[in-house]
């Protein structure tokens, strides 16, 4: 007899939730941590950092830029491996010799006819002898 | 090649190790661009190791992978 009255009781509950809004987007993903939606925020700031750097590096390659900002999210998605990975690599590129040979490179490739299969087997041995 | 040290060598080839392993990892996001592309993008982010890993500094978790 009492089921009519419970019909009528409502539960009302306030739930809040994050929604992470980057150049005015807001994106898809709903957090109901604020530490998530600022830790998510994080990693798109990374891969933003990431595919500035490297547009800025200019290299010799075919990707657009939507290409290489899903890798820039993909790596920073991926951040703690990336950097398992990168950990104890010494900068080369500036101060070392090798690093001014390799830097050249699109200027050393241009001429050769076919680089592509060659490189990865001309590299290793090459600045490993002496 | 005339004046590298070993111990340079032994950098130099380090960075190259890293790099294949970051192409491997790229690989795995099914991201299509060519074998040339993938290995150049790789190498360029291993030498540049050190900027990399200060820019995902601030990322202390994986996410998976997800087009956002």
């Amino acid at each position: 007899m009492h089921t009519g009255n419970k019909e009528k009781i409502r539960v009302m509950a306030v739930i809040t939730r994050y929604v992470v809004v980057r150049n005015g987007v807001e994106l898809d993903r709903i957090f109901s941590d604020k530490k998530e939606a600022d830790a998510y925020d994080k990693m798109l700031d990374a891969a933003d950092n990431l595919s500035a750097l490297i547009r800025e590096g200019d290299l010799d390659i075919e990707l657009d830029d939507a290409v290489i900002d899903r890798i820039s999210v993909f790596l920073a998605q991926n951040g703690p491996e990336v950097t398992r990975i990168l950990k104890g690599i010494k900068l080369i590129s500036a101060e070392s010799k090798i690093g001014k040979d390799a830097n050249p490179v699109k200027t050393e490739r241009e001429p050769e006819p076919e680089p592509d299969k060659k490189k990865a087997a001309d590299r290793k041995p090459g600045r490993k002898k002496k | 090649m005339v004046g590298i040290s070993k111990k340079e060598a032994d950098a130099f080839d380090k960075m190259l190790d890293a790099a294949a392993d970051l192409a491997h990892l790229i690989e795995q996001s099914g991201i299509e661009m060519d074998e040339f592309d993938l290995e150049e993008l790789s190498i360029f982010l291993a030498r540049n190791g050190p900027m990399i890993c200060r820019i995902l500094k601030p990322v202390k978790r994986s996410w998976g992978w997800s087009d956002p």
